[in-house]
């Protein structure tokens, strides 16, 4: 007889739960909320980021384009790669309907770090080549966060200086605010729509949407060419 | 004795001729190439104004500044050069610093910028005027431009890393 299929659970029902006792909680136990289930592949550490990238399907993906920047900059199509793959596979795993572009995603590197992996400005408070903050890593492995559907763990401020490690979690960072947004707009952004909120302009009152999005329409452009 | 007074009516010439040769007050020269054009911009270090503007973005991204420099030419227009990527405040204003010095060292500087030298189109952006204490306010009638390094006779300071070239006369990093 054949085996019924399992279905798959995607989410957790409402259960009890230890916690440390306290006052607030003087027996040890709370109520922990219906909520989404960890799966396998959707809190990723550096170490399953490389695996999956090393083993990742390449057939039939999309690559940025090539050769249009490198006259310019040194490292322009490096990480075309690295773009390429993890860009396929934030839009296969949001399954969605408008997938983002590579050379979006080139185009935004370009106007963050002129591809540098490390640029020296601005160590403080925004880390490598996609000038991810302190505050985004932050968001980006929170359990309970703005994107907890899919987090990564356990990845350290210092491993943003890794291209291969920095641009996995960028993408995802685009994918959330794209989905912001569309929430912001209440229909889909453009391309440079996503970006100006991927760069925190696209509400603000800033009079600079304009110069924050200077580089990358120019990128941008040079790549659709 | 005869031979002191020969001397010292050659150095006397040579000081009054380099004396009344002033430095030009603004002087650009492009170069272009594959990539992108290159201009060399001669200018009075008084004719240079900085700022780091706060882009005044949302959330995670409050730190964003954004460097510029502006440069009045011999046609009383400012010139607009910006920074290549955003900063925050403190590199931003470290890099201004240090390029004030570099201005109030010397009379003179030389800055390399790229990018080609458009006019402006956009309606919206052609009403940016720019303040040159005695000099009055000037308009800013080209694009912006992207800064990538400033020297005077002796200090430089350059933004090029990432870039494959460079102006020539000045130092790839």
């Amino acid at each position: 007889m054949a085996k019924k299929p399992r279905k798959k659970i995607t989410t957790v029902r409402e259960h009890p739960m230890h916690v440390p006792v306290s006052e607030k909680n003087p027996t040890g136990i709370t109520i922990r909320d219906r909520h989404l289930r960890r799966l396998k592949g959707t809190n990723l550490d550096a170490a399953e980021i490389k695996s999956i990238f090393k083993n990742y399907d390449r057939k039939g993906i999309i690559y940025p384009t090539k050769g249009k920047l490198t006259k310019k900059y040194k490292n322009a199509d490096k990480y075309d790669e690295v773009i390429a793959v993890w860009t396929d596979y934030f839009n296969k795993k949001f399954n969605a309907n408008s997938p983002i572009d590579p050379d979006v995603v080139k185009a935004l590197i370009s106007s963050e770090s002129d591809f540098n992996p490390d640029p020296l400005g601005n160590r403080k408070i925004a880390i490598g080549i996609a000038q991810i903050t302190k505050q985004t890593l932050k968001i980006l492995q929170d359990l309970d966060g703005e994107a907890k559907e899919f987090i990564f763990k356990k990845v350290r401020q210092k491993d943003l200086k890794d291209p291969n490690i920095s641009i996995p979690m960028a993408v995802r960072w685009l994918q959330r605010k794209k989905e912001t947004a569309a929430s912001k707009l209440k229909r889909a952004p453009s391309h440079e729509e996503e970006i100006l909120e991927y760069k925190g302009l696209l509400k603000s009152n800033s009079d600079y949407k304009e110069a924050g999005l200077k580089k990358y329409r120019e990128a941008y452009a040079a790549l659709k060419k | 004795m005869r031979r002191l007074k020969n001397s010292s009516i050659v150095v006397s010439l040579c000081f009054f001729v380099t004396g009344c040769q002033s430095a030009p007050v603004f002087n650009i020269e492009t170069f272009h190439t594959e990539a992108d054009d290159l201009h060399v911009i001669r200018v009075r270090s008084d004719h240079v104004r900085q700022k780091c503007l706060f882009l005044n973005a949302e959330a995670e991204n409050n730190w964003r500044h954004q460097y510029f420099m502006y440069v009045l030419n011999d046609k009383n227009e400012a010139l607009e050069i910006m920074g290549s990527t955003s900063q925050d405040k403190d590199t931003c204003e470290f890099q201004s610093k240090k390029i004030d010095k570099i201005l109030h060292s010397e009379s003179q500087v030389k800055i390399c910028v790229r990018d080609e030298l458009k006019n402006i189109q956009d309606a919206k952006e052609q009403n940016t005027f720019i303040q040159f204490d005695s000099m009055g306010s000037h308009k800013v009638t080209y694009e912006a431009l992207t800064f990538d390094s400033i020297c005077n006779s002796k200090k430089c300071l350059s933004n090029n890393e990432p870039w494959i070239n460079t102006c020539p006369g000045f130092v790839k990093h």
